[in-house]
């Protein structure tokens, strides 16, 4: 303890004796005479060290031990989560890669299952793509076509002028499950 | 501020005495082991900090502008930092015992849980924060592990939770034990060891011989061969050369003609394979949290098989593919069985956790090649989700190895992504078995029997 | 199976948190009705800190309700509300940030009753206690409270609490 603690410290225990016996005992009071000027003094100084406390404790925060979360396993993924990341992304650093990665992904499994449903070559499949006729969901088949199919009715066209989410997302979302249709479909 | 445990009356082993604290308890020095000591740590929260600002806003205000009552409220704020000035760290006692429902039950079971603290201490225990150390891999799946209460010397509290068994021996952890007095000022931590185990093992059944049929049409059991020699069925006859057993010569023959022949019977060759779980970091997939993984559902697999396999007269081995080594030779017999049976159930290789440590393929690769027997077949257990496993399996095909590929689909439908992984799977699977490679693939909540056993019917069609 | 459990204050302190400052309020405003909005606001602040789980909050609840017992105290409230009162604030504060640290270190799904109602009781106990010590006192020493004395006894306070830090 430092020399100035024990000096407040030492002031604090005198000051508080004092103060008990002036209370219980008035008479001795008599001896002391405070001033106007003292008494603001002393309010004002306990004001401003309240002050000093409360600012702080407002740099101080409370300190807990912290408890494990034992009752939950391990977060294991699921196949595909990476894809779902990646079109969930709007903006960030990264955003041009992996709108890319979704593009590249879907076209890799679409012509996949052009080839194994149509049992066809895989330049067949990509014309296929292309041209929008591998699939009847006319948005699916947009996503690689870039614009809808003529086949499309007028509904889906006003629709996907009118949406608010973005094309991409919404031609890419389609363009999966029309994909994963396609194996569906083709192996009951 | 270390004290140790000591086993109590020493009536169970899953019973833990303990007692921390500054100087209450002395070390005892009979305790068991050091994994059995008690780590306490005692600290300040500092929650009432800033409290005496109450007595000096209202003792100043109250004097500046002449209030007595708000004076009278400096006292309140004096009497609180004293409260919490006042506060030391606890000195706990504390005896915990833990029940479990069933301490080996069988994967997938309910197992109730019930903990017990008792207060051996003299003193009052106001505030006693309670965390089970419910081991890692296992779900709690009603009733919460965590338990708040407040204990007179002597008194106990017990709270009670379930959780669901997986496959593994699973060690609880130390009861965490986070203890304040009545202000809350000073906080003291123990981590209470204690010995429980829950061990599940699988129950090894085999699948029945129409589900194996899927992996010995072109495999394995008794290969029959169309060689004559020494066996049970008969296949031929032949002139008798010197050296022959007497037990195969034709004696019926003899009698009849007086010839001498031997008797030849259809060779049998018990064959040798190897179960190739996939153990990777890649392979630990589910669809949902509620299910299990594709790894669990790859062991659960692989012990139906693997008696089987063993039943039929094979020899069997196992081998992880994955960054930890698990290497079991082909064998037959029961010890054989039993080393197998542990092996699953306790193998680092196969633990139900996803494995952190890296895989280098090259390497695993060589070390496979150089330990699988030449005429092993191989049965790979593999969720199949990414080209790597692919390119595995038509690795060791390559290297003249019969490969069946039996396929748990983690997959899910939920959301775009996760179909596209599923048409992903699918493609892959087509590539493979377009590459000569048998691929039995066993949907979500399908059992390893039922997938077997239809796709042993289509192929032997 | 979640990933992560809820680790929000528990209810039960809650609503005594929240039960202990409609009291002070209702007294408080009784006498002084400029001590209402105040009381009005803590309740706010409390719904805040059980819901959220935001210390800070609770912080607030016990600063507005002990706002509202300074007003009540300037505009003359009898000494025992006035005492009470501030009682009452540190009480709600102090059961609000209880609740967070269980919360925080149990969870809201955990039983935790039984050292609420401990923690709560010492509280409250201690409250009362120092509420009417300090009024009998008052009472006892009556008209010829010397302003010296009062100083001194400041001036120890400020003294102390220095050394202390609390």
């Amino acid at each position: 303890m430092s020399r100035l603690r024990r000096l407040a410290v030492a002031i604090g225990l005198v000051a508080a004796g004092t103060g008990f016996v002036f209370l219980l005992a008035p008479t001795y009071a008599g001896y002391v005479d405070v001033s106007e000027g003292f008494v603001i003094l002393v309010g004002i100084v306990a004001l401003l060290q309240g002050l000093r406390v409360v600012s702080r404790r407002r740099g101080s925060s409370v300190v807990e031990f912290e408890t494990p979360d034992p009752e939950t396993r391990q977060t294991l993924p699921t196949p595909g989560d990476g894809f779902d990341d990646d079109l969930a992304m709007r903006r960030g650093r990264h955003w041009a890669a992996r709108r890319e990665r979704v593009s590249k992904r879907l076209e890799a499994a679409a012509v996949d299952a052009v080839t194994y449903v149509e049992d066809c070559s895989e330049a067949t499949a990509r014309e296929a793509l292309d041209a929008g006729t591998w699939t009847d969901d006319p948005v699916a088949a947009a996503f690689f076509a870039d614009s809808l199919p003529q086949s499309a009715s007028l509904w889906t066209k006003v629709r996907e002028t009118v949406s608010l989410r973005p094309r991409f997302d919404r031609r890419a979302k389609r363009a999966a499950r029309a994909v994963a249709a396609l194996y569906e479909v083709t192996e009951e | 501020m270390t004290a140790s445990a000591s086993t109590g009356s020493g009536s169970a082993d899953a019973d833990a005495d303990v007692a921390v604290g500054d100087g209450a308890a002395t070390p005892d020095p009979t305790a068991e082991s050091t994994d059995r000591t008690v780590e306490t740590t005692t600290r300040e929260t500092r929650r009432w900090r800033g409290i005496s600002a109450v007595a000096l806003v209202a003792g100043g205000a109250g004097i500046v502008l002449r209030y007595p009552s708000l004076f009278l409220v400096g006292v309140i704020g004096v009497a609180y930092a004293a409260y919490a000035r006042a506060a030391t760290g606890l000195s706990m006692s504390l005896a915990v015992e833990r029940t479990l429902s069933d301490p080996a039950p069988d994967p997938g079971d309910e197992v109730e849980v019930s903990v017990t603290v008792r207060n051996e201490g003299e003193s009052t225990l106001p505030d006693l924060r309670l965390v089970d150390g419910v081991p890692d891999p296992i779900a709690v799946t009603d009733g919460v592990p965590r338990h708040g209460t407040s204990l007179r010397a002597g008194e106990s509290a017990t709270f009670e939770y379930a959780v669901t068994a997986g496959r593994g021996v699973h060690e609880f952890d130390r009861l965490l034990v986070v203890g304040r007095g009545m202000s809350g000022a000073v906080e003291t931590r123990a981590r209470v060891p204690t010995a429980d185990v829950l061990r599940c093992e699988s129950p090894f059944e085999p699948v029945s011989d129409v589900a194996l049929r899927a992996l010995t049409t072109r495999h394995a059991g008794r290969v029959e061969t169309d060689d004559g020699g020494e066996g049970v069925e008969f296949h031929s006859t032949r002139e008798y050369r010197p050296g022959d057993a007497i037990s195969r010569i034709d004696w019926n023959r003899h009698a009849r003609t007086g010839e001498l022949a031997t008797l030849r019977f259809r060779q049998e060759r018990s064959a040798t394979v190897v179960l190739l779980l996939d153990v990777r970091e890649e392979a630990y997939l589910r669809p949902d949290e509620d299910r299990p993984h594709a790894v669990d559902r790859s062991v659960e697999a692989a012990t139906a098989v693997f008696p089987a396999l063993l039943d039929a007269g094979n020899r069997v081995g196992i081998a992880a593919f994955g960054p930890t080594e698990a290497w079991l030779p082909p064998g037959l017999g029961t010890d054989h069985r039993a080393r197998a049976r542990s092996l699953f159930s306790s193998h680092d290789a196969f633990s139900p956790e996803a494995p952190e440590a890296d895989f280098y393929f090259n390497v695993r690769m060589r070390r496979l090649r150089k330990r699988l027997p030449e005429d092993a077949q191989v049965v790979l257990f593999s969720p199949l989700c990414d080209d790597q496993v692919a390119r595995f399996a038509r690795l060791v095909d390559a290297h003249g190895h019969l490969v069946t590929t039996v396929s748990p689909d983690p997959t899910g439908d939920d959301t775009p992504g996760h179909r596209l992984a599923g048409a992903e799977r699918a493609a892959r699977i087509t590539a493979l078995r377009g590459a000569g490679i048998r691929v039995v693939d066993v949907p979500a909540e399908t059992s390893t029997e039922a997938a077997l056993a239809s796709t042993g019917k289509r192929w032997s069609r | 199976m979640t990933d992560e459990i809820p680790r929000l204050p528990s209810l039960h302190s809650g609503v005594v948190a929240a039960a202990t400052v409609s009291v002070v309020t209702l007294a408080l405003g009784f006498y002084a009705a400029i001590a209402v909005p105040f009381g009005v606001l803590a309740l706010c602040a409390a719904a805040v800190a059980v819901g959220r789980g935001w210390r800070r909050a609770a912080v607030w609840a016990g600063i507005l309700l002990f706002g509202g017992v300074v007003a009540a105290a300037v505009e003359n409230a009898p000494t025992l509300v006035v005492l009470v009162g501030a009682g009452g604030a540190v009480v709600v504060w102090d059961l609000l940030d209880n609740a967070i640290g269980l919360g925080e270190q149990l969870g809201r799904e955990a039983d935790t009753r039984r050292t609420e109602v401990v923690h709560a009781a010492g509280s409250v106990a201690l409250a009362f206690a120092v509420s009417a010590g300090s009024y009998g006192l008052y009472s006892v020493v009556g008209g010829g409270k010397p302003l010296s004395a009062l100083v001194f006894l400041l001036v120890a306070v400020v003294a102390l609490t220095s050394v202390l830090r609390t």
